[in-house]
């Protein structure tokens, strides 16, 4: 076999780096120099080369005659390769400073972490503000107007003073299926087993009791009377011809429902934020969801990431972990996507992966599905533009 | 199918969905319901249905109350469920 050029090759090539690297890197727009194989019309060839790493391609014309990068370094061909403006890799759980793009972990001063959505516009004085969740932002209601929000969040390091970077402005209060009665026990609705009858197929909108009559037997019809549904109490007792009465008891357990986990928070300096998402870029129109619909979001825990769109208008009830222990909010109107995220991934802008468009809100999820509130849901709510 | 056609058969699941969500909701397990595409062997199908959403998917062989088993229509829609486990804020 044939004695291998290519390590004399490449040790003559770095002692060409060597020679000119100094003088490379003070030309202008210059950011790092190698020795790499050059390459001719997008192709890799085989020829050794000096490669310049520039921030960007800058036509020869427009350039002053010493930032000009020769042809060839001590009988070496050069390449010039455009790389950017390159910099440590931040990860989102960092602290950033002087400038905070979105998508950067967050919080409250009380909680762990969540994701800064994005920068808004209040559309009464079009001050610039910071979107995320009310559980990142609002601690899930127990906080007050004015509380410190850090960057990075708690979890991450943010500490209070020294990393508050906004001040909570305001929140769409999270209203918990068990908040009525103040934490009590899960309560089972009460359950009524009048003599057999068929739902009305003619009840409307009007008939509100009707509804709930039949409704309510549809339930007891479903809980039967087996092991199964053993540990749910169903009274049997309840006359059926008591109907008004009955019909108001259901209804005062009505679930409340909640359309958004969204808050608001007014930075300390504006100057401070970007306006931009990490790697993904400005996002300032908005798109509504659709079943198909290839989506994207950076977050604080598994940064970029990419979904599809598999379910709309979903009711779902959410587990929240709060200061107060666990607790359940209903949401209704909500899409579900494929896995794209977990915990701290809250308050992520959710884009479509086309047109860069935001499409959503990020809260919440599991291992197997991803939860966001539709963008103008969120920005009616709050009273805000992108 | 069209979009429009598509828009159509959403806007007839979404009326089943709301008349039932509220009953659908209370049957233990179940963590949602909402529009989508069916699924066939884990794969999207065209046909948009109402698809209920439950903490664990199990056989109906495996339910002993056969009153719990959800059921595969409702008002002439198909019902698809599907598995997501229990839902948290993230």
């Amino acid at each position: 076999m044939a004695t291998d050029p290519q390590p004399i090759m490449q040790a003559q090539a770095m002692q060409a780096q060597a020679n000119h690297e100094d003088q490379l890197l003070n030309k202008n727009n210059v950011v790092g120099v190698a020795v790499g194989f050059k390459e001719s019309h997008g192709v890799v060839t085989e020829e050794l080369a000096v490669i310049v790493l520039v921030q960007a391609k800058v036509p020869l014309a427009a350039l002053s005659a010493q930032d000009v990068i020769p042809k060839e370094i001590d009988g070496l061909k050069t390449d010039v390769v455009e790389v950017g403006y390159l910099r440590a890799q931040q990860t989102p759980r960092e602290r950033f400073r002087p400038v905070i793009p979105s998508g950067v972990s967050i919080g409250h001063y009380k909680i762990t972490a969540g994701t800064l959505g994005t920068l808004v516009k209040d559309k009464r004085t079009g001050d610039v503000l910071v979107l995320s969740n009310n559980h990142v932002l609002a601690n899930s209601n127990d906080a007050l107007i004015g509380d410190a929000i850090t960057q990075p969040g708690p979890m991450d390091g943010g500490g209070n003073p020294a990393d508050v970077i906004a001040k909570l402005e305001r929140f769409v209060r999270l209203r918990f299926t068990d908040d009525t009665d103040n934490n009590p026990p899960p309560v089972n609705p009460p359950l009524v087993n009048p003599p057999p009858t068929t739902p009305d197929p003619n009840a409307t909108g009007c008939n509100i009791l009707g509804i709930l009559i039949a409704i309510t037997n549809f339930i007891a019809s479903l809980l039967g009377s087996t092991n199964r549904v053993a540990t749910i109490p169903t009274p049997q007792t309840t006359d059926a011809s008591v109907s008004a009465p009955t019909a108001v008891t259901v209804s005062a357990q009505a679930i409340p429902t909640n359309t958004v986990d969204a808050a608001l928070a007014r930075p300390v300096d504006v100057a401070m934020f970007a306006d931009e998402i990490r790697q993904i870029g400005v996002v300032n129109a908005t798109k509504a969801p659709a079943l198909g619909m290839q989506v994207r979001k950076y977050g604080r825990t598994t940064e970029l990431t990419t979904g599809q769109i598999n379910l709309l208008n979903a009711t779902v009830d959410i587990a929240y972990s709060t200061m107060n222990g666990q607790k359940t909010a209903r949401f209704t109107g909500q899409v579900i996507s494929t896995a794209m995220s977990q915990g701290g991934d809250s308050g992520s802008l959710i884009v479509d992966s086309v047109e860069n468009r935001a499409v959503g809100l990020l809260f919440g999820g599991s291992q197997l599905a991803t939860i966001f509130t539709p963008i103008d849901t969120v920005l009616n709510a709050l009273d805000i533009t992108l | 199918m069209s979009q429009d056609a598509i828009q159509a058969q959403i806007e007839r699941v979404s009326a089943v969905q709301q008349k039932y969500a509220d009953q659908l909701m209370r049957i233990p397990g179940v963590v949602g319901v909402a529009v989508g595409f069916a699924t066939k062997a884990g794969a999207p199908t065209q046909e948009v249905a109402l698809i209920i959403m439950v903490q664990q998917k199990m056989p109906e062989t495996q339910i002993i109350d056969t009153k719990m088993v959800l059921p595969h229509t409702l008002d002439g829609v198909r019902v698809d469920v599907q598995e997501t486990g229990l839902l948290t804020s993230f």
